[in-house]
This record gives structure tokens, C-alpha cells and sequence, in this order.
């Protein structure tokens, strides 16, 4: 019958194609699939053929220019061991990162934010970095004191911090000229340094320059300007002994008042999802950037964007930062380790000045002293902000915190509940989990 | 003697019918096995998980129902759970009677039929990313031509689509409808084209106009359809999720948070796969609850 | 309703249906810093491009990822017409006693979405190794019961004597089904897989959690991590998108009459 012959020869095809499909794609399990033959060589003395490392990290768009810059210089200046980068989306980075460390299948090395570690360091799946920083030549000293000290448990340093980051105060000079805002030497003209101090200069702005925004602020990761002039004046997001919130207060009620001002008065447009863009573009006058952004903003002169330390707006230079690190996960070889601590030398030392191109404040402080890093645009403003710079809590549960935190600002700026509600049920909210 | 010969006859059947019946399950072990695994079974862990508090490190300790206390203690539950519903109120009507009306256009003999039809079933076949981003840009408020070509219209005021309390939803509707509309019409379609052409064409000598046909012939004719739509369109609203995520991120605030994104941060955001759990078994039941009610009534007005 | 309004309407209807796309096309072409806003931009041909397209192609993996959904999508569809079919037939011509109950066990699997059992699913893949593997993504699609439900309802109207002259003659049961029942319901086989392939295709949600390697991602969660990065223009959304959007409007255009009435059948009859 011909219908059976048919249907006979597309099923048979339809398995054929199925079976070679399956193996023409070049999935397998996860990313550390890694030469078995080299370990099977290696393994008595030294390698004859280098060592492969995988290199997990969430640096896309700018960042990852200089990341492929640093990995890249690392391979070609020695024939030890070749990186292999794999670049993960930063939104879903920890909860994979937190997978492959438990599944003990993935990365040999790779970044991790310092309030993000500490549960992975408590249950051990990360291995302390002193003993293989000495056994590959890279001495820790070089590394800054307090970047040491946020990595450091039980007086062990369980990661190689990279650099320190945070934000600055961006300014465009063009629109402070027009508002009659800006010194001679081009830093902006401020009144009084306190909140109405400064709201009272964006209405400056808004009036002589109606057609911008007076500030820009980052609204989508509203967290961030928040804990900025939160610890300006003196917040903390727990108590010291960590285990209750210490974020329902009169300073936490003054900061938001401060910008629901800023917001209803129309300095700000609360309804711009891309205000790093809007600040790029030359259409606000003030923004709270990341350093990270000193490339894109500073490197291009035409833009006549000045930066300078957030302003002490409510009393402090205290304000929010926190730092990439490199770590490895437990489960990896001992010749892995080493190959992987010598990576992390490398990016600390000869990286550490690209990746200050790139805006962040270098740990090393040897890079930080040097000539090249001092040359570029603004920097000895970066080093001087990033002495006043406050980590996060060393909590296990900082993931959850905020981003509990993070959607709390989000109802109470865009009015769902109050001010005062809003803190109160936030407080109630990083207490039950911190009870867990 | 006797009794042996009729013992025999009868075990040999028992054997038989064992032996039919294995044949049988083992035509559907094939779809079992996957089913078993990467459903069943995490039907039942996902009890298990919501009885404890765990993390994704598997680290984990025993809580019984506190979970589900937890869930129901919390306002933020009925908050989503109201907009899960919503959408269902805003989103199920509108693409059915929008399916409808395109449809019933469709049906007649327009020019370039097969075009249009193309038109309207063309975005079904895209993926909820590239569509949600589209309807992002296409929504900015500065930039977007959605508030260009409103104010070609003389609305020159900027909306605010996806942060303002007021628009948000019908931005969220417009952008779901436009993507699932061609199944829904489609689905008419085929509908329509049962319905016997005669009892049109009675209906146009006993004198009836376009209304009462529509109303006496078509409808009752699309019945079964409809009430397949409807069943469908609730169970697909409720499940709202990537548009909200790459549109709106549950915003403003988190106005347009809905149950599978409060699922989804609650474990992957914050670590809480306990909890997490808790909610989709919650979840769960609510679905299953809808899809009795709603079996219960359709099988009433049979 | 006069033949001339009607035909308008739906003209206007069907411009207002692809204005998205056409924009997202548009903006595609466009430099990188431009929009398309005014009326004028709208006309402004002189400076369209390619370089956008360059850019997203060189910078990601995005015809890989093309690629991995195309093969998932494949596999997928031949493995749920093949599993489907099998069981329909047991539970259309088999009599056997616990027909009614894994009937109903396997309807139920149409209640609970995915997005319910996310975190024990997770688990599960992970336990089985199979995190950043295609068939993490394929195993789990195979669980729809509704290919079963439709094939079923089509196998039920295969005659009765059909079946019987092929027992006379001596075929035995694999046989009837490869022989009768396959064939018979060609057409039904053609909607199941339309069915499950659009449903693989977009499927975003699961991909985006599973698939942690760029060389495995497809193409409907890689294109979101992609474009999460901040600093993203317009124009390289749009081109990503458009890049993403393409093959399946291709596909769409060639295949349409079988897409429209693929899935018309397995609304009506499932």
C-alpha cells in the first residue's frame, strides 16, 4: 500500500533526522567540560600542554570590551594556562552561579559581587585564596585594606577583590552654564549643602532650563540613589549584630521625602526607564552615575560632562559601593586552582589598569599609585570617593534583603503605599527573613 | 475431571486479559516515562519543598504549613492574585471579541484575503520576547511611536504607558491581544465555516437582517468555540508572565505583578524556593478550582 | 455592510496588524543613535543599513541560537508526534483496565503549567545533570498531554473494520497502528507538531532559567540576555529582534495554509 510506505519512510526519516540533529548540536553539560586529557597527563609533574580554565562573569555591553581586553592579554603573555570566558546575563548570574557551585559542575573561576559570597563561603563551596596566592608569587598586600577586609572570613580572604565601585556626582556643564551654575574652574556652583539646599538649585535648573531634566535618577534601580543618601546620613540597612532591620527610620522617611520632591516637582521624570541614557544624551544636568560609566561619559569630551564625590547633600561622604571579586569554587582541581590563581594575579596587576579604564577603582593599590591610572580623566576624585565608601552587610541572605528592599522603593515612589507604611512593612519583611 | 477443564479455560483468560493489559500500558510507557519524571514527580517534590524552607544551595530545615501561612498572611498574595485576575477581566474579552470581529471580516469575500489573514495571524507566531520588546519601544513615552501617532491624532500629551497607574494594563492588553489575536481568529474561522450556508440563506428569505442572523445563526453556531475560547483565554491570562517581566518589570511599583512572577522572584530573585513552592501548589489549586467552575457551568447550559 | 467599508476596514485593520513590525524593520536599518518618530523619518530612505545587522550577527551568538532552537523545536515535534500517536492508539483501541485512570492522570497534566512546578522541575534537571543540555528543554515539552487527546479523538474514527481486516489478515497490534492508524490520521499527526513547535519555539521562560552557556542558549531567552545589558540602543533591540523574528516569518510565509489550519484543528477538536 502506498499510505503505508509513505507514512513508513517519514517516520523512519523523521527518527533519522532526530538522531543526527541530537548529535550534530554540541550540547553537553554544563561549562567546565574541560581537557580530561590534560589532567590525565599532568598527572604526576608539569604540564605539557596548558592548562583550560573556564571564567564565569556578567560583564556585558562596555565592562565586557575590557574584560575580553584583560582575558586576552592573559592568554597571549604566557603559555600556562588559556581562559575561556563565558559570559552569563547579570539578572539570572547568582541564582546560576548558586546552582553550579552547589552542583559542584561549572566555572573554575569567577566574579562575585563581595555582599554576595558570604553564604557560599559559610557553606564552604569556596576555596580561601591565601595559601594560592603565595604558591603562584601574587602577595595580597598589594590589595587595599578594607577590599581585603570584606573579603575576609574568620581571618581567611576567600576571594581576590577586583576593584571597588560606586557612583559620583556627573554633571553637564553645558546646562549648569545656562543656569548660571557653574564656577570658573567648571565644577557646579552649589547652594547650601543640605537637602533643600540642593532641591533648591535643581529648581534653579528647571527654571533656566526648562526643557531638561535637573537630574537624572536611576529610577528602575531606585535601590541605589536611595542607600547613597541613606548612608550619607548615617543608615544602616541592619543592626550591627545583623540579625534585625534597621531601615524603618526618620533618616530612611528624610531621603525618600527628599526625592518624592524631586520627583512631583519635576526635576526628575519618574517615568524614564533609560535615564543613563537621558544623561548621555545631554538631557539632564545631574546624575548619579557608576563609576563604570566614566568611560562612556568622560571619554568623549564633546559631551562636556564633569564628574566629582556625590555631595554630602545630607551631612556625610558616606556612601554605597560594593566590589567584584574573583572566586573559586571548592570543587576544582588542585592544578585548576593554581592555573586560576595565576589568572586572578594577572587581573589584579597587569588587568587591574584596563579595568581602571574601564572607570572602576582598582583594588591593587599599586595600580591606583601609578602614573597611568592618575592620568586619566577625574580620577583622583574616584580615589578619594572610594575611601568614604560603604559596603553592603556581610549577611547570608543578601540576596533575598535587596531584593526585597529593591521592590519596596519601587511601590513607595510610584505612590502604591506611603512612605511610612512602606518602611514599616519593609522592616517586618527583612526581619522574617532574617529569622529563617 | 470436570473441574479441571473448566479451571483451565478460565486461568488462560486471566493470563489473557494480564497479558492485554500489559500490551496496552506499554503503548503509553513511552509518554510516561518523560510525564513521570519532569512532571508528576515535581508535582509531588514541590509539596515536599513547600513543607520546609530551602535555598538554592539546598540547604533546607522543616516548617510544616508555616509557608502557606506565611502566603496567606501576606497581602502581597491577594494583590497579585487580583491581578492575575484582572488581566482575565481586560485581556479574555477583548481578544475573543476581537478574534470575532476579524473573523467574521475574514469570512467574507474581501480582496487580498489570504493577505490580510496573514496580517492578522502573523505576530502569534513570534516568540513573547521579541514582541514584549517590541511593545516596550513601541510604548516609550518620549520616543515610541505609539504617543507620535497619538499626537498625530491632536493627543499631544505624553502617556506614560508602562509607569502610569492608569495606562499600564490596557498597554499590557494591547501588546498580548495583538500577539495571541490570529488564534483566536483562526479558531473562529473554522467555526464559521461549519455552520451550513443554508440556514443563512433561509434565515435571507424569511426576511431576517444581518443583526438577527448574527445573533440567531452565528452565535448559537459558535458556541463550542466559544466556550473552547473562553476555557482557554482564562487559563492563558492568569499565566501572564514574560510580557510583565520585559515590559513593565511588575511595574509600577508592582501594580502589574502577577502570580507566576511573584513566583518566579520569590525563588530565583530571593532565594526562597520554599516558599516559591508553596505559592505554585496555592497556584495550582486555584487553576484547578477555575477549571471545575468553569466545566461545571459550560456543561449547565448544555 | 457595504462591500466598500468593510473592504477598508479591514485594510486599516491589517496595516495597524504588521505598523509593528514594519517599524521594527525600519528602526533596524537605521543607524545606530536614530529613531523613527516623525513623519518625516518615516520617509527618510537615504540612510538605511546593514550595519546594525553586521553588528548584532558579529557580536552574539544569535544564529547559533537560532540554530539550538531550530534543532529543539525538530526533535521536539517528532518526538511528541511519535509519543502521542502510541499512546492514542493504546487508549483509542486497546481495552484494558486502567484505561480510565491514567486517562484522567494524563489530562490533568494540561491544568498545571510549567511555571506551577518551576522549582522541583529545576531541581530535578539538576540532579539529572542536565542543566545547560537541549534535553532539558525537550523532556520536559514532551509532557503536554494534549497531542495524546487529539490524536485520540482521531483514531476513535478509524473504522472499526479496518482494524479487523488487518487482524484477519494477521497483523499484529504494532502493525495496525503503523499500517492503519498512522496514515489515517496523517492530518492530526500535522497539527500536533505544528502545535508543539510554535510551543517550543517561544517557549522563554524555562530556556531562560536552564541554559546557562551562550553556544546553547536559544534563540527566544538568548535574545533577552542579550539585550539586558544597559546601554542598549533602539536600533539594536530592534535589529536583535528583527533577527529573532525573521526565520519564523519566513517559515510563516511558506507554510501558512498548513500553520492556520494546524492549529485551527487542534483548537476545535482539542
Amino acid at each position: 500500500m502506498k499510505a503505508k510506505k509513505k507514512a513508513g519512510m517519514i517516520l523512519t526519516a523523521g527518527m533519522a533526522l532526530t538522531l543526527a540533529l541530537s548529535g550534530c548540536s554540541s550540547s553537553n553539560n554544563g561549562g567546565n567540560d574541560t581537557s580530561n586529557k590534560s589532567d590525565a597527563q599532568n598527572a604526576g609533574g608539569k604540564s605539557s600542554s596548558p592548562v583550560e580554565i573556564t571564567f564565569w562573569n556578567m560583564f556585558g555591553g562596555g565592562e565586557g570590551d575590557f574584560v575580553d581586553q584583560i582575558i586576552k592579554g592573559f592568554n597571549d603573555s604566557q603559555q600556562e594556562v588559556i581562559v575561556k570566558q563565558l559570559r552569563l546575563e547579570s539578572n539570572e548570574y547568582y541564582a546560576k552561579l548558586g546552582t553550579a557551585l552547589s552542583s559542584s559542575k561549572g566555572p573554575d573561576v569567577a566574579v562575585a559581587h563581595v555582599d554576595r559570597i558570604s553564604p557560599f563561603v559559610k557553606a564552604k563551596q569556596l576555596v580561601p585564596v591565601d595559601e594560592l596566592a603565595s604558591k603562584v608569587g601574587f602577595d595580597l598586600g598589594q590589595i587595599s585594606e578594607s577590599n581585603i577586609k570584606s573579603v575576609t572570613y574568620d581571618g581567611k580572604p576567600y576571594a581576590v577583590p577586583l576593584d571597588t565601585h560606586f557612583h559620583m556626582l556627573y554633571y553637564n556643564k553645558d546646562i549648569l552654564q545656562k543656569a548660571n551654575l557653574l564656577n570658573t574652574d567648571e565644577t557646579p556652583k552649589f547652594d547650601d549643602m543640605s537637602p533643600d539646599g540642593y532641591l533648591n538649585t535643581l529648581s534653579q535648573i528647571k527654571t533656566a532650563v526648562p526643557d531638561v531634566q535637573a537630574m537624572a535618577v536611576n529610577t528602575p534601580y531606585f535601590q541605589e540613589p536611595f542607600l547613597n543618601m541613606y548612608y550619607e546620613a548615617g543608615g544602616d540597612i541592619l543592626s550591627p549584630d545583623m540579625k534585625k532591620a534597621a531601615i524603618n527610620n526618620d533618616k530612611a522617611l528624610s531621603v525618600l521625602k527628599f526625592y518624592d520632591a524631586i520627583y512631583s516637582n519635576q526635576y526628575a521624570d519618574i517615568n524614564d526607564k533609560n535615564p543613563w541614557d537621558t544623561f548621555s544624551n545631554g538631557k539632564a544636568a545631574f546624575w548619579f552615575g557608576g563609576v563604570w560609566e566614566a568611560g562612556v561619559l568622560l571619554g568623549d569630551s564633546a559631551k562636556h560632562i564633569g564628574a566629582m564625590p556625590l555631595p554630602a547633600i545630607f551631612g556625610s561622604q558616606t556612601h554605597w559601593g560594593s566590589s567584584h571579586t574573583l572566586v573559586i569554587p571548592s570543587y576544582v582541581s588542585a592544578e585548576k586552582q593554581e592555573a586560576a590563581a595565576k589568572f586572578m594575579k594577572y587581573f589584579s596587576e597587569v588587568g587591574g589598569q584596563t579595568w581602571g579604564n574601564a572607570g572602576h577603582v582598582p583594588a591593587n593599590s599599586k595600580v591606583t599609585a601609578s602614573e597611568e591610572y592618575n592620568n586619566l580623566p577625574y580620577r583622583s576624585f574616584f580615589i578619594e570617593a572610594q575611601k568614604t565608601v560603604k559596603f553592603a552587610p556581610q549577611t547570608d541572605n543578601y540576596t533575598t534583603i535587596i531584593t526585597t528592599i529593591a521592590e519596596s522603593l519601587q511601590n513607595i515612589i510610584f505612590h502604591n503605599e506611603t512612605a511610612e507604611d512602606g518602611l514599616k512593612d519593609l522592616e517586618k519583611q527583612i526581619n522574617e527573613i532574617l529569622a529563617n | 475431571m470436570n473441574m479441571k477443564s473448566i479451571e483451565l479455560p478460565e486461568k488462560r483468560a486471566l493470563g489473557n486479559r494480564a497479558k492485554a493489559e500489559l500490551k496496552a500500558i506499554m503503548y503509553i510507557v513511552p509518554f510516561l516515562i518523560p510525564f513521570a519524571i519532569f512532571y508528576l514527580w515535581p508535582v509531588l517534590r514541590g509539596t515536599w519543598i513547600s513543607l520546609h524552607v530551602w535555598n538554592i544551595q539546598g540547604m533546607q530545615r522543616y516548617v510544616g504549613l508555616d509557608n502557606y501561612k506565611r502566603i496567606f498572611e501576606n497581602s502581597d498574595f491577594y494583590k497579585y492574585l487580583w491581578n492575575s485576575f484582572y488581566f482575565v477581566l481586560i485581556g479574555a474579552p477583548t481578544v475573543i471579541v476581537l478574534g470575532l470581529i476579524l473573523a467574521l471580516i475574514i469570512n467574507q469575500r474581501i480582496w487580498f484575503r489570504t493577505l490580510i489573514r496573514s496580517a492578522y495571524f502573523l505576530p502569534y507566531v513570534l516568540s513573547v520576547s521579541v514582541i514584549s520588546f517590541i511593545w516596550l519601544k513601541l510604548f516609550d513615552p518620549k520616543n515610541g511611536p505609539v504617543n507620535a501617532l497619538l499626537g498625530l491624532l491632536g493627543i499631544h500629551q505624553d502617556i506614560n504607558w508602562l509607569t502610569d497607574h492608569r495606562f499600564v494594563w490596557w498597554a499590557i492588553t494591547i501588546a498580548t491581544d495583538w500577539w495571541t489575536v490570529g488564534f483566536v481568529m483562526v479558531l473562529f474561522l473554522a467555526g464559521l465555516q461549519e455552520i451550513p450556508q443554508d440556514h443563512y440563506e433561509a434565515a435571507t428569505i424569511d426576511g431576517a437582517g444581518t443583526w438577527s442572523k448574527f445573533w440567531h445563526i452565528t452565535m448559537p453556531g459558535l458556541s463550542r468555540v466559544m466556550k473552547i475560547q473562553v476555557f482557554y483565554q482564562v487559563i492563558s491570562c492568569l499565566k501572564l508572565f514574560g510580557q510583565v517581566q520585559i515590559m513593565t518589570g511588575g511595574g509600577p511599583g508592582d501594580s502589574t505583578n502577577t502570580m507566576i512572577r511573584y513566583i518566579y522572584v520569590t525563588g530565583f530573585k530571593k532565594d526562597m524556593f520554599g516558599l516559591a513552592s508553596a505559592q505554585s501548589i496555592v497556584f495550582c489549586v486555584i487553576m484547578l478550582l477555575i477549571a471545575v467552575i468553569q466545566f461545571k457551568l459550560t456543561d449547565r447550559k448544555d | 455592510m457595504n462591500k466598500w467599508v468593510l473592504n477598508i476596514i479591514a485594510i486599516v485593520l491589517a496595516v495597524l496588524f504588521v505598523f509593528p513590525l514594519i517599524w521594527m524593520l525600519l528602526v533596524s536599518l537605521k543607524p545606530d543613535g536614530t529613531n523613527v518618530y516623525t513623519m518625516s523619518d518615516w520617509v527618510h530612505f537615504a540612510d538605511l543599513t546593514f550595519s546594525n545587522y553586521k553588528k548584532v550577527l558579529t557580536g552574539s551568538a544569535i544564529l547559533r541560537w537560532t540554530w539550538n532552537s531550530t534543532v529543539i523545536g525538530v526533535i521536539t515535534t517528532l518526538l511528541s508526534i511519535l509519543l502521542s500517536s502510541l499512546a492514542a492508539y493504546s487508549f483509542s483501541k486497546m481495552p484494558f483496565k486502567s484505561k480510565g485512570f491514567l486517562f484522567v492522570l494524563i489530562t490533568s497534566g494540561l491544568l498545571i503549567p510549567t511555571e506551577a512546578i518551576l522549582i522541583p522541575l529545576y531541581e530535578t534537571t539538576l540532579h539529572l545533570n542536565l542543566i545547560d543540555n537541549m534535553w532539558a528543554i525537550i523532556l520536559p515539552g514532551l509532557t503536554n498531554p494534549i497531542g495524546i487527546l487529539l490524536l485520540k479523538q482521531f483514531m476513535d474514527g478509524v473504522p472499526k473494520d479496518y482494524i479487523e481486516a488487518a487482524q484477519i489478515d494477521g497483523s499484529g497490534t504494532f502493525r495496525i497502528w503503523w499500517n492503519i492508524c498512522l496514515p489515517l490520521t496523517k492530518s492530526a499527526m500535522v497539527s500536533v507538531g505544528i502545535f508543539f513547535l510554535i510551543l517550543s519555539w517561544n517557549n522563554f521562560l524555562w530556556p531562560y532559567l536552564t541554559i546557562t552557556s551562550e553556544e546553547n542558549m536559544i534563540l527566544s531567552a538568548g535574545l533577552p540576555t542579550f539585550l539586558s545589558n544597559n546601554n542598549m540602543s533602539l536600533n539594536m533591540i530592534m535589529t536583535a529582534s528583527g533577527i529573532a523574528a525573521i526565520p519564523t516569518i519566513v517559515v510563516f510565509a511558506l507554510l501558512q495554509r498548513h500553520i492556520v489550519q494546524g492549529v485551527a484543528m487542534s483548537g476545535v477538536k482539542g
